[in-house]
This record gives structure tokens, C-alpha cells and sequence, in this order.
């Protein structure tokens, strides 16, 4: 089975220069070295210049499905550059076995003042179609970007959505062996989407090799038959989707958690009647944690010191998303939580349960009041936890979900 | 399984004539997309311009006339001709206008097309290729109204005008030659295209394309060298006259031209790889 590999890559490396002006230079160098038949020292690295992708191997046989997860800058769009050939390696290799269809900038040879149909034609040509096939796919490929009537209308008069379909209709017509695609399964309205998806499935189903770059655990779980973790341009994992997928989240996770509030203030101010010492967050097995999972309990402790007798007191409680938008609310006075505070030491728990949150990091926030809102004793604010998610479900909140087919 | 290897210096194992060997492939398979390139180029700015082709036959009557004027001045001469000046300087304005605008296009050709090549790969030298096309375009309309100009001064032009396709060929082949060398220059250093729209003014008049061949000075001793006058010259006397002196200049020129392709193909192909990263 291994001549039937369509893509090998061997300990592939690619370098990129942080300065766009020396950049140049070593391109004048480079270019230089190269027409006078002098290899350079491409394996070494020159002033202002990284590792964008270092010592990448792996093989990709007919009909299968590689997800490649990672970070942002981690070497993913450079690694499907490098395989379609646009950009060349500094060391090792890339073999590719057969012709390579390319979801990576779709649209990018379009003329805003040609017509659609004017546009298809130089599009395949510039995909690598020549008139025959062109001819013969010219039908499907109107039909499937269901632009109708506008077909010998300038394309700048295009909605963005007409003019991603056209360009996506065109890519996905010109019949590839290797296909990579860079995120761009979230084009257009979801009758559209569930079109691509089937013209997936067709080339998949017709022994079409894909690479899949996405940011989308779904898909990547959905479509792949293997994965690939890209951490700073170096391989960190390949295998079975759902093991790699977990490993990007957990370093996902591992990174990115802001430290714990120390606590507004530790001495009491003149409005302060109630400090707050000290923030914690603790699971359901009493241990003091830094992230929770999706579906288990986790408790916000807020230690506290009290310079007098209060009586009775409401707190609020919210969590926030990343963009700082309220994703819950609530106070104990809804739920008829009767709480007092009296002189001295003590804490109160928080109860979260069955956290719904998926794979991301939310912010909590605190405020106490005397019971009839006169006073705010403390207003705790942006307590992080990261909450890990089920990697069954995409978006951004977790529901139990169960199926039925009832005939 | 035959393989596609992308790896560095891949070139440098090959050897010279499998390179070249490749570019040909290459060149022959792209036919279609650089025939659909020149197109894009072409229905696009036909939409774009409220002149249309206009410009193209303004351009050299601006300069065929201010050249006149300098004349009656007596800051220049034309030396002597013995048909209407305005036919004299149409005809070669026309074969010097293929390598100007031509030039000049084809440096633009990859930085024009930079969001293309850094995410698709295709034939490159289908975007050179294609904007030769324009210049083309542009020569087969100054033929239409050259052919105007003869008949209003009631001159009959050698019937030796039919050979022009061939005359064009060797200008057409120098200047894709260095378009392919200077397209890959401009996207190194930014300045190249703005330095050749300022020397090609200067270039016109040292070439002689306006007046006749100076018989000494320096620059009889240029013109001697410049592979450009003969490739102008022997075309316009040709048409005009049915016969010139510069046949054995123009022969050897259009030699230089052909090598100077060949030599631009290959550094286009190796420097094309490394400007994708770059652009």
C-alpha cells in the first residue's frame, strides 16, 4: 500500500523572515545563489529570520482525510502553501501524486469588472482547466453556485455571498486527486454549505485525498480519518482525531489562563465593610483547580473578612464570554437564598452546576449587597476559569442532546 | 505513481536541458490560460477606459507632433527624409510602442497579480506572456490607422508591409525576454517600474526611433550597438522603402533577442519560486 501515498512529506522546513526589507535582500541573495547554481545554506537560520515550519513528515494515502489543528501561526496555511507547490521548502521534501485541487483563496484570480461567466472561464484556466473540460463542467458549475440570472453581470455587482459561491463553484469543479482546503466550509447560507458538504462527500467518496485545515473540532472530527497538531511549525502530534484534538485543547487550555484577582482590597477601606481576601475556584472533589470540565460542578470561593455585624445580604452572580457579552446572571435573591454575614472571617461557596460551557474561557463576577441594596459590600469582577469541552460538540455551550427515530 | 517533487534547488539536479525541457512543457500546456489571461487583461480595460483604444493612437500623435514643433524650433533635426515626416515617424513610432508599452506591462505582470500568486499556483509566465497581448492589440490598431495616415498623404508603401508579422517577431521576442527579467526584478525592488516609465522617454531618443541614424558622435556610437534601432529601423525602411541598410544589424539582433528569451526563461523559472513568499 505505500506506493499509494498521494502526498509524502518528509522532514519538511520552511523559514520566513520577520523583516519585510531584509526579506527582500535575501530574496535578491537567494535568487542570486540559485541562477548561479550555488546552493545556499538554507538549513541555517540568517538575522531576523524563523522557523515557520520545522521537520514536518507525514504520508497521506488515497481517499483519506487529514484534519491539521493548531494555533494561530502554528504553520498550518504555510504547510498546505508548501503543498501546492506556491511556496518551496528550505529543507526536505514534498511529493505529491497526482493533481491538486486547492480551496485556499477562492476568488483570488476573479476581475470585479468581468462578468460571471466571463470570470469562470479565466478562473479554471487559472486552476489549471483547459477549454474542453472547462466547456463541460460550465453548466455545474452555474448550476451549483445558483447565481441564475446574474451570470453576465459584472461581478463586483455580486453580493459577497453570489461571489464566494461562484468562486467556491468554481474551485470544486475542476476535479482534483488532492484536495486542501483552508476553512472554507462556512461559505454562504446553509443550503449552499450543505451543497459543499455533499461535493465533499462525492470526491471523498471518489477516492479524492483532502487536507483539511479548520478551527472547527466538528469538522475535523466529522470528515478526518487521522489528524495533525501543528505546534510552532513543529509536528506535536498525528493520530486518531479525537486523541490529537484533545491534546491541542488541553494545551489550548494549559495556556491562556489569567492568574486569580488577589482580592479587591485586604484592608478595609472607609466604604468597606466586607473584604475580600482571596479568590478561589474548587471542584466538586474539594480541590482547588484553574479549569473545570463541561457537565461537572465547580465552586467560586471568595474568602472574606467582615469589620462588623452586616445581617442579611444578596449576591449577584454573572459569567461572561470572551467579548465581555453576559452569558448568565442570576442573584440568591431569585433563587430565595436567605444569606447574612456577621463580624469576622469566612467564605462563601458558589455552586455552579453541570457546567454548559464548551472548550472556552469565561470570566465570573461578584457583587454583595446589603439586603436592601443600600450598600455594595464588595464587587468582585472577571474571576477566570477556563471550562474544557466535550469534543463530541461544537459552539460554544454545551446541551445534552439525545436521538430518536420513531417511523 | 509518478510523483511531483517540490524540494529546495530541486533545478540544480536536473540539469540544463531537462529545465529547459520543463519550461517548454510548461509554456505549451498554459497556452489556454495565457490566451485567458490576455483576454481578462483585455475586455477589462476596454470596460474600464472612457477613451477606449483611443489613448493608444493619442500617444504617438502627441509625440509624432511635439517632435514636429521642436523641429520648426530648430532644436532638433530630423536629418533627411524623403517621405512625409508624419509617415516616417508613424512607422517606426508603431514598432517602438510594442516595446514600450510592452515593457512596461509586463514589469507590472506579477506585482499587478501578487493576492493570485501567493494563493494559487499556476504558470506565471502566462501573466508575462499575456500582457505582450495589450502591446499586440495595441500595434494591430496602429496598423489600422497607419494605413489611414498612407492614404491621406497618398504614399504607397512598399508591398514588402505584408511581411510585417514576421518584422514585429524579433522586437516581440526581446521585449518578453526582458519583461520576464524585469517583472521578476520589480518585485524585489519597487523602483524598477517606475525607473523604466522614466528612462523608456529617453531610451526613444537615443534609439533613434523619431530621426535618422546620426553618422558620428556618441551617439552613432550607441545606436551602432543598440540592438533596438535595428529592430526598428529595418521594419519601418521595409515598409516605407521595401528596402534598408540595417539587414545584417537587424539579422543579428533578433539572434540576441531569441538568446536573450531563452537566457530570461530560465532565471524567470528559477527566481519564480522564491518571489511567491515574497509578494
Amino acid at each position: 500500500m505505500a506506493e499509494e501515498s498521494l502526498i509524502k512529506v518528509e522532514n519538511l522546513s520552511k523559514k520566513f523572515c520577520a523583516s519585510l526589507r531584509r526579506s527582500m535582500w535575501y530574496g535578491v541573495i537567494d535568487t542570486g545563489r540559485a541562477i548561479a547554481g550555488v546552493g545556499g545554506h538554507s538549513e541555517r537560520l540568517r538575522r531576523d529570520e524563523f522557523w515557520a515550519l520545522q521537520g514536518v513528515s507525514f504520508r497521506l494515502e488515497r481517499g483519506q482525510t487529514l484534519g491539521i489543528v493548531g494555533a494561530n501561526g502554528a504553520g498550518k496555511t504555510t504547510l498546505l502553501r508548501l503543498l501546492n507547490g506556491i511556496i518551496m521548502p528550505d529543507t526536505g521534501q514534498v511529493s505529491i501524486g497526482g493533481r491538486v485541487g486547492a480551496l485556499i483563496g477562492v476568488g483570488a484570480g476573479f476581475h470585479p469588472l468581468l462578468t460571471g461567466r466571463e470570470n469562470i472561464f479565466v478562473n479554471a484556466a487559472i486552476l489549471g482547466m483547459d477549454r474542453r473540460r472547462t466547456l463541460k463542467a460550465f453548466d455545474a458549475i452555474v448550476d451549483f453556485a445558483g447565481i441564475g440570472g446574474f451570470l453576465d453581470a459584472p461581478v463586483r455587482h455580486y453580493s459577497s455571498g453570489m461571489f464566494m459561491r461562484l468562486a467556491f463553484s468554481v474551485a470544486v469543479h475542476c476535479d482534483p486527486e488532492i484536495l486542501l482546503i483552508d476553512e472554507v466550509l462556512a461559505v454562504g447560507d446553509t443550503q449552499f454549505q450543505e451543497r459543499c458538504f455533499n461535493r465533499l462527500g462525492l470526491l471523498r467518496s471518489q477516492g479524492v485525498s483532502t487536507i483539511l485545515v479548520s478551527h472547527s473540532m466538528m469538522h475535523i472530527l466529522g470528515f478526518c480519518d487521522s489528524a495533525l497538531y501543528l505546534k510552532r511549525g513543529m509536528v506535536q502530534q498525528i493520530g486518531e482525531p479525537e486523541t490529537v484534538i484533545r491534546a491541542y485543547q488541553d494545551d489550548v487550555s494549559a495556556a491562556g489562563v489569567p492568574a486569580l484577582p488577589a482580592g479587591n482590597s485586604s484592608e478595609h477601606g472607609p466604604e468597606t465593610d466586607v473584604a475580600v481576601r482571596r479568590v478561589e475556584w474548587v471542584s466538586g472533589q474539594g480541590e482547588v483547580v484553574e479549569k473545570a470540565f463541561a457537565g461537572s460542578d465547580v465552586l467560586l470561593r471568595i474568602h472574606y473578612n467582615a469589620r462588623q455585624d452586616i445581617g442579611p445580604v444578596e449576591m449577584d452572580i454573572a459569567v461572561s464570554g470572551a467579548g465581555s457579552d453576559v452569558l448568565f446572571r442570576t442573584s440568591s435573591k431569585s433563587f430565595h437564598k436567605d444569606l447574612a454575614v456577621r463580624a469576622g472571617e469566612g467564605y462563601f461557596d458558589i455552586r455552579l452546576k453541570a457546567l454548559a460551557f464548551n472548550n472556552q474561557h469565561v470570566m465570573a463576577h461578584a457583587a454583595l449587597w446589603r439586603a436592601d441594596r443600600s450598600q455594595l459590600l464588595f464587587w468582585q469582577k472577571d474571576i477566570p476559569l477556563f471550562v474544557s469541552g466535550d469534543i463530541r460538540c461544537g459552539g460554544r455551550i454545551i446541551i445534552d442532546v439525545d436521538w430518536k427515530n420513531i417511523q | 505513481m509518478r510523483y511531483k517533487v517540490y524540494a529546495p534547488q530541486a533545478f540544480l539536479k536536473q540539469g540544463l536541458f531537462a529545465l529547459i525541457a520543463e519550461i517548454w512543457n510548461e509554456l505549451a500546456r498554459n497556452r489556454w490560460l495565457t490566451w485567458q489571461l490576455f483576454k481578462r487583461d483585455f475586455v477589462a480595460g476596454y470596460k474600464q477606459y472612457l477613451l477606449g483604444f483611443w489613448w493608444v493612437v493619442f500617444v504617438p500623435f502627441a509625440s509624432i507632433l511635439s517632435f514636429m514643433l521642436l523641429n520648426k524650433a530648430g532644436i532638433v533635426s530630423f536629418g533627411s527624409v524623403a517621405i512625409p515626416y508624419p509617415l516616417y515617424a508613424f512607422a517606426g513610432i508603431s514598432f517602438w510602442q510594442i516595446f514600450a508599452t510592452g515593457l512596461i506591462n509586463a514589469t507590472h505582470a506579477l506585482v499587478n497579480a501578487a493576492g493570485m500568486i501567493g494563493k494559487i499556483n499556476f504558470c506565471r509566465k502566462s501573466l508575462v506572456i499575456a500582457t505582450l497581448g495589450q502591446a499586440t492589440v495595441f500595434f494591430l490598431i496602429q496598423i489600422a490607422v497607419g494605413t489611414g495616415l498612407f492614404f491621406y498623404y497618398r504614399y504607397i508603401p512598399s508591398e514588402k508591409a505584408l511581411l510585417i508579422p514576421f518584422l514585429f517577431l524579433p522586437l516581440a521576442l526581446l521585449t518578453l525576454g526582458l519583461g520576464f527579467i524585469c517583472a521578476i526584478l520589480n518585485t524585489m525592488v519597487r523602483e524598477i517600474a517606475n525607473l523604466l516609465s522614466f528612462l523608456m522617454t529617453f531610451l526613444m531618443l537615443i534609439t533613434p526611433v523619431l530621426y535618422q541614424r546620426p553618422s558620428s558622435g556618441v551617439l552613432a556610437a550607441i545606436t551602432r550597438y543598440n540592438p533596438l534601432y535595428y529592430l526598428v529601423a529595418f521594419p519601418r525602411d521595409m515598409i516605407l522603402y521595401g528596402q534598408s541598410a540595417e539587414g545584417a544589424g537587424f539579422w543579428a539582433s533578433s539572434a540576441f533577442s531569441i538568446a536573450l528569451l531563452g537566457v530570461s526563461l530560465v532565471f524567470f523559472h528559477i527566481a519564480e519560486s522564491k518571489i511567491a513568499e515574497r509578494l
